[in-house]
Protein backbone atom coordinates (compact mmCIF):
# COMPACT_ATOMS: atom_id res chain seq x y z
CA UNK A 1 0.00 0.00 0.00
CA UNK A 2 2.87 2.57 0.89
CA UNK A 3 4.35 1.65 -2.62
CA UNK A 4 1.25 2.43 -4.17
CA UNK A 5 0.64 5.76 -2.29
CA UNK A 6 4.43 6.85 -3.75
CA UNK A 7 3.21 5.99 -7.02
CA UNK A 8 4.33 9.07 -9.42
CA UNK A 9 1.30 9.81 -11.48
CA UNK A 10 2.79 10.26 -14.87
CA UNK A 11 4.74 6.89 -14.35
CA UNK A 12 0.93 5.13 -13.39
CA UNK A 13 -0.58 6.95 -16.41
CA UNK A 14 2.16 5.31 -18.93
CA UNK A 15 1.21 2.00 -17.41
CA UNK A 16 -2.52 2.34 -17.62
CA UNK A 17 -2.00 3.89 -20.97
CA UNK A 18 -0.35 0.40 -22.22
CA UNK A 19 -3.20 -1.50 -20.73
CA UNK A 20 -6.08 0.39 -20.63
CA UNK A 21 -8.55 0.56 -17.91
CA UNK A 22 -11.43 -1.02 -20.19
CA UNK A 23 -9.06 -4.38 -20.76
CA UNK A 24 -8.20 -4.33 -17.27
CA UNK A 25 -11.75 -4.94 -15.92
CA UNK A 26 -12.59 -6.96 -18.91
CA UNK A 27 -10.16 -9.21 -17.28
CA UNK A 28 -11.31 -9.30 -13.73
CA UNK A 29 -14.90 -10.07 -15.22
CA UNK A 30 -13.44 -13.10 -16.83
CA UNK A 31 -12.09 -14.23 -13.78
CA UNK A 32 -8.93 -13.81 -15.54
CA UNK A 33 -5.70 -13.58 -13.40
CA UNK A 34 -5.50 -9.63 -13.98
CA UNK A 35 -4.04 -8.54 -10.98
CA UNK A 36 -1.50 -7.04 -13.32
CA UNK A 37 -1.98 -3.68 -10.65
CA UNK A 38 -2.60 -4.33 -7.07
CA UNK A 39 -1.33 -0.80 -6.52
CA UNK A 40 -4.28 0.44 -8.66
CA UNK A 41 -6.66 -2.15 -7.30
CA UNK A 42 -5.45 -1.23 -3.73
CA UNK A 43 -5.20 2.71 -4.50
CA UNK A 44 -9.02 3.08 -6.02
CA UNK A 45 -11.62 5.61 -4.27
CA UNK A 46 -14.41 3.90 -5.78
CA UNK A 47 -14.94 1.02 -8.29
CA UNK A 48 -16.96 1.81 -11.51
CA UNK A 49 -20.72 1.17 -11.52
CA UNK A 50 -20.27 0.36 -15.20
CA UNK A 51 -16.75 0.29 -16.71
CA UNK A 52 -17.92 1.41 -19.41
CA UNK A 53 -19.12 4.66 -18.33
CA UNK A 54 -18.56 7.32 -20.85
CA UNK A 55 -19.17 11.28 -21.71
CA UNK A 56 -19.02 11.15 -25.72
CA UNK A 57 -17.97 15.05 -26.78
CA UNK A 58 -18.67 16.09 -30.42
CA UNK A 59 -15.83 18.42 -30.80
CA UNK A 60 -17.35 20.09 -34.15
CA UNK A 61 -19.06 22.56 -32.39
CA UNK A 62 -18.63 25.50 -29.97
CA UNK A 63 -20.79 23.73 -27.41
CA UNK A 64 -19.00 20.79 -28.11
CA UNK A 65 -15.79 22.14 -27.20
CA UNK A 66 -17.01 24.29 -24.27
CA UNK A 67 -17.96 20.64 -23.39
CA UNK A 68 -14.73 19.28 -23.49
CA UNK A 69 -13.33 21.83 -21.31
CA UNK A 70 -16.11 21.56 -18.38
CA UNK A 71 -14.73 18.36 -18.32
CA UNK A 72 -11.18 19.30 -17.48
CA UNK A 73 -12.73 22.34 -15.39
CA UNK A 74 -14.86 19.40 -13.51
CA UNK A 75 -11.34 17.16 -13.00
CA UNK A 76 -9.74 20.58 -12.06
CA UNK A 77 -12.22 21.22 -9.22
CA UNK A 78 -12.27 17.57 -8.09
CA UNK A 79 -8.42 17.29 -7.34
CA UNK A 80 -8.51 21.03 -5.86
CA UNK A 81 -11.41 20.13 -3.22
CA UNK A 82 -9.01 16.96 -2.34
CA UNK A 83 -5.87 18.71 -2.16
CA UNK A 84 -7.61 21.58 0.54
CA UNK A 85 -9.39 18.81 2.21
CA UNK A 86 -6.52 16.66 3.09
CA UNK A 87 -3.89 19.32 3.39
CA UNK A 88 -0.72 17.38 2.98
CA UNK A 89 2.03 17.31 5.50
CA UNK A 90 4.34 20.58 5.99
CA UNK A 91 1.70 22.22 3.66
CA UNK A 92 2.90 26.01 4.01
CA UNK A 93 0.48 28.78 4.85
CA UNK A 94 1.35 30.62 1.74
CA UNK A 95 1.05 27.00 -0.28
CA UNK A 96 -2.63 26.90 1.62
CA UNK A 97 -4.07 30.30 0.41
CA UNK A 98 -2.89 29.94 -3.00
CA UNK A 99 -4.84 26.08 -2.67
CA UNK A 100 -7.70 27.93 -1.90
CA UNK A 101 -7.58 30.72 -4.11
CA UNK A 102 -6.64 28.14 -7.09
CA UNK A 103 -10.10 26.05 -5.79
CA UNK A 104 -11.87 29.22 -5.99
CA UNK A 105 -10.77 30.05 -9.41
CA UNK A 106 -11.86 26.31 -10.73
CA UNK A 107 -15.26 26.77 -8.83
CA UNK A 108 -15.94 29.56 -10.99
CA UNK A 109 -14.71 28.07 -13.92
CA UNK A 110 -16.95 25.14 -13.22
CA UNK A 111 -20.08 26.93 -12.76
CA UNK A 112 -19.14 29.10 -15.85
CA UNK A 113 -19.49 26.02 -18.19
CA UNK A 114 -22.37 24.66 -16.03
CA UNK A 115 -24.35 27.84 -16.21
CA UNK A 116 -23.39 28.73 -19.61
CA UNK A 117 -23.73 25.66 -21.47
CA UNK A 118 -27.63 25.56 -21.56
CA UNK A 119 -28.86 22.90 -23.72
CA UNK A 120 -27.11 19.67 -24.81
CA UNK A 121 -24.56 19.89 -21.59
CA UNK A 122 -22.21 16.85 -20.52
CA UNK A 123 -22.96 15.71 -17.10
CA UNK A 124 -22.34 17.40 -14.28
CA UNK A 125 -21.10 14.47 -12.36
CA UNK A 126 -18.13 13.10 -13.86
CA UNK A 127 -16.55 10.57 -11.74
CA UNK A 128 -12.95 10.75 -10.74
CA UNK A 129 -10.47 8.63 -9.23
CA UNK A 130 -7.49 10.05 -7.31
CA UNK A 131 -6.06 6.58 -5.64
CA UNK A 132 -2.79 7.42 -7.50
CA UNK A 133 -2.59 10.30 -5.25
CA UNK A 134 -1.49 10.02 -1.54
CA UNK A 135 -2.91 13.60 -0.63
CA UNK A 136 -1.04 13.91 2.37
CA UNK A 137 1.98 13.67 0.92
CA UNK A 138 3.77 16.89 -0.64
CA UNK A 139 6.05 14.61 -2.83
CA UNK A 140 3.02 12.79 -4.10
CA UNK A 141 0.39 16.07 -4.68
CA UNK A 142 2.47 19.02 -6.21
CA UNK A 143 3.49 16.87 -8.83
CA UNK A 144 -0.19 15.71 -9.65
CA UNK A 145 -0.94 19.42 -9.28
CA UNK A 146 2.22 20.50 -12.07
CA UNK A 147 1.06 18.11 -14.26
CA UNK A 148 -2.64 18.56 -13.61
CA UNK A 149 -2.28 22.31 -14.55
CA UNK A 150 0.19 22.15 -17.24
CA UNK A 151 -1.91 20.01 -18.59
CA UNK A 152 -4.48 21.97 -18.35
CA UNK A 153 -2.79 25.25 -19.86
CA UNK A 154 -1.77 22.59 -23.32
CA UNK A 155 -5.70 21.50 -23.65
CA UNK A 156 -6.73 25.34 -23.30
CA UNK A 157 -3.59 26.14 -26.06
CA UNK A 158 -5.17 23.78 -28.45
CA UNK A 159 -8.96 23.96 -27.64
CA UNK A 160 -9.46 27.52 -29.08
CA UNK A 161 -9.05 26.55 -32.47
CA UNK A 162 -11.85 24.93 -32.35
CA UNK A 163 -13.82 27.71 -31.73
CA UNK A 164 -16.36 29.42 -34.24
CA UNK A 165 -17.89 31.93 -31.68
CA UNK A 166 -15.23 34.90 -31.06
CA UNK A 167 -16.94 35.42 -27.91
CA UNK A 168 -16.73 31.71 -26.78
CA UNK A 169 -12.89 31.87 -28.06
CA UNK A 170 -12.56 35.00 -25.76
CA UNK A 171 -14.03 33.31 -22.57
CA UNK A 172 -11.39 30.32 -23.11
CA UNK A 173 -8.91 32.73 -23.16
CA UNK A 174 -9.68 34.43 -20.38
CA UNK A 175 -9.40 30.89 -18.50
CA UNK A 176 -6.48 29.96 -20.56
CA UNK A 177 -4.30 32.74 -18.81
CA UNK A 178 -5.36 32.28 -15.44
CA UNK A 179 -4.26 28.51 -15.62
CA UNK A 180 -1.47 29.22 -16.96
CA UNK A 181 -0.51 31.54 -13.66
CA UNK A 182 -1.66 28.26 -11.31
CA UNK A 183 1.06 26.30 -13.76
CA UNK A 184 3.41 28.85 -12.80
CA UNK A 185 2.37 29.67 -9.02
CA UNK A 186 2.61 25.21 -8.35
CA UNK A 187 5.93 25.31 -9.90
CA UNK A 188 7.28 27.86 -7.83
CA UNK A 189 6.12 26.42 -5.28
CA UNK A 190 7.90 23.03 -6.06
CA UNK A 191 11.17 25.03 -6.65
CA UNK A 192 11.02 26.64 -3.45
CA UNK A 193 10.63 23.37 -1.20
CA UNK A 194 13.53 22.00 -2.52
CA UNK A 195 12.98 21.82 -6.31
CA UNK A 196 16.28 22.42 -8.99
CA UNK A 197 15.80 26.06 -10.84
CA UNK A 198 14.08 29.08 -10.44
CA UNK A 199 13.50 29.44 -13.63
CA UNK A 200 11.04 26.45 -13.51
CA UNK A 201 7.76 28.33 -13.53
CA UNK A 202 8.28 28.73 -16.89
CA UNK A 203 10.82 25.89 -17.40
CA UNK A 204 12.33 24.57 -20.50
CA UNK A 205 10.62 21.11 -20.21
CA UNK A 206 7.31 23.12 -21.11
CA UNK A 207 8.37 26.19 -22.99
CA UNK A 208 9.89 25.24 -26.36
CA UNK A 209 12.79 27.41 -28.25
CA UNK A 210 10.36 29.53 -29.90
CA UNK A 211 9.07 30.59 -26.56
CA UNK A 212 5.71 28.67 -26.94
CA UNK A 213 3.84 26.61 -24.51
CA UNK A 214 2.52 22.93 -25.11
CA UNK A 215 -0.54 22.36 -27.17
CA UNK A 216 -2.11 19.12 -26.59
CA UNK A 217 -5.07 17.91 -28.57
CA UNK A 218 -8.79 16.56 -26.55
CA UNK A 219 -7.61 12.67 -27.78
CA UNK A 220 -4.20 13.59 -26.17
CA UNK A 221 -5.48 15.24 -23.22
CA UNK A 222 -7.91 12.71 -22.76
CA UNK A 223 -5.14 10.17 -22.46
CA UNK A 224 -2.73 12.08 -20.25
CA UNK A 225 -5.36 11.96 -18.17
CA UNK A 226 -7.05 8.73 -18.48
CA UNK A 227 -5.99 7.56 -14.75
CA UNK A 228 -8.22 9.83 -13.19
CA UNK A 229 -11.39 9.76 -15.06
CA UNK A 230 -13.41 7.05 -14.09
CA UNK A 231 -16.20 8.56 -16.27
CA UNK A 232 -14.36 7.95 -19.29
CA UNK A 233 -13.79 11.32 -22.14
CA UNK A 234 -14.59 10.44 -25.33
CA UNK A 235 -13.85 13.14 -27.85
CA UNK A 236 -14.24 13.17 -32.05
CA UNK A 237 -14.80 15.85 -34.39
CA UNK A 238 -11.39 17.19 -34.18
CA UNK B 1 5.48 23.90 -36.00
CA UNK B 2 5.06 24.80 -39.51
CA UNK B 3 3.97 28.61 -40.32
CA UNK B 4 2.05 28.74 -43.40
CA UNK B 5 3.16 30.80 -45.69
CA UNK B 6 -0.10 31.45 -47.56
CA UNK B 7 -0.76 35.47 -47.92
CA UNK B 8 -2.37 36.91 -44.69
CA UNK B 9 -5.66 38.50 -44.48
CA UNK B 10 -5.31 42.23 -42.74
CA UNK B 11 -6.66 41.39 -39.38
CA UNK B 12 -4.08 39.20 -38.42
CA UNK B 13 -1.47 40.86 -39.49
CA UNK B 14 -2.47 43.38 -38.10
CA UNK B 15 -2.98 41.38 -34.73
CA UNK B 16 0.25 40.13 -35.59
CA UNK B 17 2.35 43.89 -35.61
CA UNK B 18 1.11 44.79 -32.64
CA UNK B 19 1.87 41.69 -30.59
CA UNK B 20 5.11 42.27 -32.04
CA UNK B 21 5.34 45.77 -30.63
CA UNK B 22 4.63 44.48 -27.52
CA UNK B 23 7.07 41.78 -27.65
CA UNK B 24 9.95 44.82 -28.85
CA UNK B 25 8.93 46.89 -25.84
CA UNK B 26 9.24 43.35 -23.42
CA UNK B 27 12.80 42.33 -24.92
CA UNK B 28 13.92 46.01 -24.87
CA UNK B 29 12.88 46.08 -21.19
CA UNK B 30 14.24 42.69 -19.65
CA UNK B 31 17.69 43.12 -22.00
CA UNK B 32 18.50 46.33 -20.64
CA UNK B 33 18.03 45.01 -16.78
CA UNK B 34 20.25 42.08 -17.20
CA UNK B 35 23.21 44.32 -18.33
CA UNK B 36 21.76 47.21 -15.69
CA UNK B 37 24.82 48.05 -13.27
CA UNK B 38 22.23 48.91 -10.96
CA UNK B 39 20.73 45.69 -10.63
CA UNK B 40 24.51 43.46 -10.86
CA UNK B 41 26.01 44.94 -7.63
CA UNK B 42 25.04 47.14 -4.73
CA UNK B 43 21.64 47.51 -2.83
CA UNK B 44 19.55 47.17 -6.01
CA UNK B 45 20.89 44.12 -7.33
CA UNK B 46 19.13 41.33 -8.51
CA UNK B 47 19.22 38.35 -6.24
CA UNK B 48 20.39 35.19 -7.98
CA UNK B 49 16.30 34.00 -7.55
CA UNK B 50 15.33 37.55 -9.28
CA UNK B 51 18.17 36.69 -11.83
CA UNK B 52 16.89 33.44 -12.84
CA UNK B 53 14.04 34.16 -13.35
CA UNK B 54 14.42 37.37 -15.39
CA UNK B 55 17.16 35.77 -17.59
CA UNK B 56 14.20 32.82 -18.41
CA UNK B 57 11.25 35.88 -19.28
CA UNK B 58 14.17 37.58 -21.25
CA UNK B 59 14.67 34.72 -23.21
CA UNK B 60 11.42 34.03 -24.34
CA UNK B 61 10.70 37.60 -24.89
CA UNK B 62 13.74 37.38 -27.70
CA UNK B 63 12.03 34.34 -29.20
CA UNK B 64 8.69 36.13 -29.03
CA UNK B 65 10.28 38.93 -31.03
CA UNK B 66 12.18 35.95 -33.52
CA UNK B 67 9.12 34.41 -34.13
CA UNK B 68 6.56 37.34 -34.50
CA UNK B 69 9.17 38.57 -37.32
CA UNK B 70 9.80 35.57 -39.16
CA UNK B 71 5.82 35.59 -39.44
CA UNK B 72 5.38 38.82 -40.76
CA UNK B 73 8.25 38.58 -43.24
CA UNK B 74 8.04 42.32 -44.66
CA UNK B 75 5.28 43.23 -43.07
CA UNK B 76 7.02 43.49 -39.66
CA UNK B 77 7.87 46.99 -38.22
CA UNK B 78 11.47 47.67 -37.70
CA UNK B 79 12.85 46.67 -34.06
CA UNK B 80 13.12 49.91 -32.04
CA UNK B 81 16.44 51.12 -31.12
CA UNK B 82 15.83 52.78 -27.66
CA UNK B 83 12.13 53.13 -25.33
CA UNK B 84 11.15 55.38 -22.82
CA UNK B 85 10.71 52.98 -19.84
CA UNK B 86 9.96 55.39 -17.41
CA UNK B 87 6.48 55.39 -19.56
CA UNK B 88 6.87 59.15 -20.47
CA UNK B 89 5.78 58.94 -23.87
CA UNK B 90 9.50 59.83 -24.87
CA UNK B 91 10.32 62.52 -22.28
CA UNK B 92 12.45 60.40 -20.37
CA UNK B 93 9.62 61.86 -17.48
CA UNK B 94 6.81 59.31 -17.19
CA UNK B 95 6.12 57.70 -13.86
CA UNK B 96 8.13 55.49 -12.98
CA UNK B 97 11.55 57.36 -12.76
CA UNK B 98 13.22 54.83 -10.91
CA UNK B 99 12.75 52.38 -13.56
CA UNK B 100 16.48 51.44 -13.83
CA UNK B 101 17.59 52.83 -10.41
CA UNK B 102 15.50 51.13 -8.08
CA UNK B 103 14.68 47.30 -8.49
CA UNK B 104 11.59 47.64 -6.85
CA UNK B 105 10.32 50.01 -9.05
CA UNK B 106 11.33 47.67 -12.21
CA UNK B 107 9.86 44.96 -10.51
CA UNK B 108 6.40 46.89 -10.76
CA UNK B 109 7.16 48.01 -14.30
CA UNK B 110 7.64 44.38 -14.85
CA UNK B 111 4.03 43.14 -13.19
CA UNK B 112 2.27 45.93 -15.11
CA UNK B 113 4.10 45.17 -18.51
CA UNK B 114 3.49 41.56 -17.95
CA UNK B 115 -0.26 41.87 -16.87
CA UNK B 116 -0.98 43.82 -19.49
CA UNK B 117 0.90 41.66 -22.11
CA UNK B 118 -1.33 38.57 -21.47
CA UNK B 119 -4.67 41.15 -21.70
CA UNK B 120 -3.06 42.10 -25.11
CA UNK B 121 -2.91 38.39 -26.61
CA UNK B 122 -6.24 38.15 -25.42
CA UNK B 123 -7.95 41.16 -27.08
CA UNK B 124 -6.28 40.58 -30.74
CA UNK B 125 -7.23 36.28 -30.35
CA UNK B 126 -10.84 36.95 -32.65
CA UNK B 127 -8.49 38.87 -35.49
CA UNK B 128 -6.72 35.20 -35.65
CA UNK B 129 -9.54 33.03 -35.85
CA UNK B 130 -8.84 32.97 -39.61
CA UNK B 131 -5.45 31.21 -39.27
CA UNK B 132 -5.66 28.68 -36.76
CA UNK B 133 -2.49 27.78 -37.08
CA UNK B 134 -1.44 31.37 -35.87
CA UNK B 135 -5.00 31.29 -33.71
CA UNK B 136 -2.67 28.72 -31.62
CA UNK B 137 0.47 30.23 -31.92
CA UNK B 138 -0.93 33.37 -30.22
CA UNK B 139 -2.12 31.25 -27.52
CA UNK B 140 1.11 29.33 -26.66
CA UNK B 141 2.55 32.58 -26.38
CA UNK B 142 -0.34 34.25 -24.18
CA UNK B 143 0.05 31.12 -22.22
CA UNK B 144 4.00 32.00 -21.23
CA UNK B 145 3.17 35.64 -20.87
CA UNK B 146 0.72 34.50 -18.18
CA UNK B 147 3.40 32.07 -16.39
CA UNK B 148 6.02 35.22 -16.30
CA UNK B 149 2.80 37.45 -14.99
CA UNK B 150 2.26 35.20 -12.26
CA UNK B 151 6.11 34.77 -11.36
CA UNK B 152 6.99 38.80 -11.52
CA UNK B 153 3.57 39.24 -9.21
CA UNK B 154 5.27 36.67 -6.60
CA UNK B 155 8.19 38.13 -6.91
CA UNK B 156 6.79 41.53 -5.70
CA UNK B 157 4.85 39.36 -2.49
CA UNK B 158 1.54 39.58 -4.60
CA UNK B 159 -0.78 36.95 -5.96
CA UNK B 160 0.21 35.39 -8.76
CA UNK B 161 -3.58 36.44 -10.02
CA UNK B 162 -4.66 39.67 -10.66
CA UNK B 163 -7.73 40.50 -7.85
CA UNK B 164 -10.69 42.25 -9.15
CA UNK B 165 -9.67 45.22 -6.84
CA UNK B 166 -6.57 45.82 -9.26
CA UNK B 167 -8.48 48.87 -10.91
CA UNK B 168 -8.69 50.76 -7.46
CA UNK B 169 -4.94 49.65 -6.51
CA UNK B 170 -3.61 50.94 -9.79
CA UNK B 171 -4.95 53.77 -9.30
CA UNK B 172 -3.07 54.44 -5.81
CA UNK B 173 -0.38 53.73 -7.18
CA UNK B 174 -0.92 56.52 -10.11
CA UNK B 175 -1.71 58.96 -7.47
CA UNK B 176 1.91 58.08 -5.35
CA UNK B 177 3.90 59.00 -8.62
CA UNK B 178 2.11 62.22 -8.94
CA UNK B 179 0.89 61.43 -12.05
CA UNK B 180 -2.82 61.56 -13.26
CA UNK B 181 -4.98 58.72 -14.36
CA UNK B 182 -5.29 60.70 -17.69
CA UNK B 183 -1.66 60.73 -18.21
CA UNK B 184 -1.52 56.62 -18.24
CA UNK B 185 -4.88 56.49 -20.51
CA UNK B 186 -6.65 53.92 -19.63
CA UNK B 187 -3.89 52.23 -17.60
CA UNK B 188 -3.19 48.31 -17.36
CA UNK B 189 -5.96 47.33 -15.17
CA UNK B 190 -8.59 48.88 -16.49
CA UNK B 191 -11.75 51.18 -16.06
CA UNK B 192 -12.80 51.22 -12.31
CA UNK B 193 -15.92 50.64 -10.74
CA UNK B 194 -17.50 49.38 -14.43
CA UNK B 195 -18.04 45.58 -13.62
CA UNK B 196 -20.84 45.49 -15.64
CA UNK B 197 -19.13 46.11 -19.25
CA UNK B 198 -18.52 43.69 -21.18
CA UNK B 199 -15.68 42.75 -23.91
CA UNK B 200 -12.77 45.02 -24.94
CA UNK B 201 -13.95 47.49 -22.51
CA UNK B 202 -13.89 45.81 -19.25
CA UNK B 203 -11.66 45.88 -16.44
CA UNK B 204 -10.51 43.36 -14.41
CA UNK B 205 -13.04 43.40 -12.29
CA UNK B 206 -15.68 42.30 -15.00
CA UNK B 207 -18.06 39.98 -13.56
CA UNK B 208 -19.72 39.15 -16.72
CA UNK B 209 -18.80 36.51 -18.73
CA UNK B 210 -20.80 35.84 -21.63
CA UNK B 211 -24.30 35.03 -20.49
CA UNK B 212 -22.70 33.93 -17.08
CA UNK B 213 -23.03 37.40 -14.57
CA UNK B 214 -21.38 36.25 -11.42
CA UNK B 215 -22.07 38.20 -7.92
CA UNK B 216 -18.72 37.59 -5.93
CA UNK B 217 -15.85 40.43 -6.95
CA UNK B 218 -13.59 37.78 -5.98
CA UNK B 219 -14.73 35.81 -9.26
CA UNK B 220 -13.48 38.09 -11.34
CA UNK B 221 -9.59 37.21 -10.05
CA UNK B 222 -10.73 33.64 -12.26
CA UNK B 223 -10.91 35.34 -15.29
CA UNK B 224 -8.00 37.94 -17.21
CA UNK B 225 -9.66 40.30 -19.37
CA UNK B 226 -8.67 41.34 -22.87
CA UNK B 227 -7.66 44.44 -23.40
CA UNK B 228 -9.31 46.47 -27.49
CA UNK B 229 -6.14 47.42 -29.66
CA UNK B 230 -6.31 51.19 -29.19
CA UNK B 231 -5.66 50.74 -25.42
CA UNK B 232 -2.39 48.56 -26.38
CA UNK B 233 -0.92 51.13 -28.85
CA UNK B 234 -2.20 53.49 -26.48
CA UNK B 235 0.08 52.12 -23.57
CA UNK B 236 2.67 51.29 -26.31
CA UNK B 237 2.95 55.14 -26.65
CA UNK B 238 3.95 55.73 -23.39
CA UNK B 239 6.92 53.38 -23.66
CA UNK B 240 8.12 54.55 -27.31
CA UNK B 241 10.89 56.26 -27.31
Amino acid sequence: MADARATIVPQLDNVLRTSNRRDFLRLAGMGGVGIFFPAVIAGCDREPTSPFESVEIDLATDRGAMNYLYALEQLQLAFYVRVTGTRFVGMTAAELTAFTAILAHETAHRDFYRRGIRSGRITDGIQFDFGSIDFSSRSSVMPAARLIEDLGVAAYNDAGRLFSDPSNLLIASKILAVEARHASAIREFIFLSGGVMAEYFAGDDVIDSRGLDRAKTPAEFAVESDVFFVTKLETRGA
Amino acid sequence: MHMTSAIRTASPVTALQLALRLEFLEAGFYGRALTNPAFSTGAQAFTPIERAVITQISKHENAHVSLLRASLGASAPPQPATHDFTGGSGTGNGPFPGVFTTKAEFLKVAQLLEDFGVRAYMGQGSELMSDKNLLTTALRIQAVEGRHAARIRTLRGEAAWIPGTSSTGYTTFVAASGKSQADLAIGVYGPVGQPGVQGLSAGEDNLVQGTVIFAALATSEAFDEPVSAETVNAVAALFAA
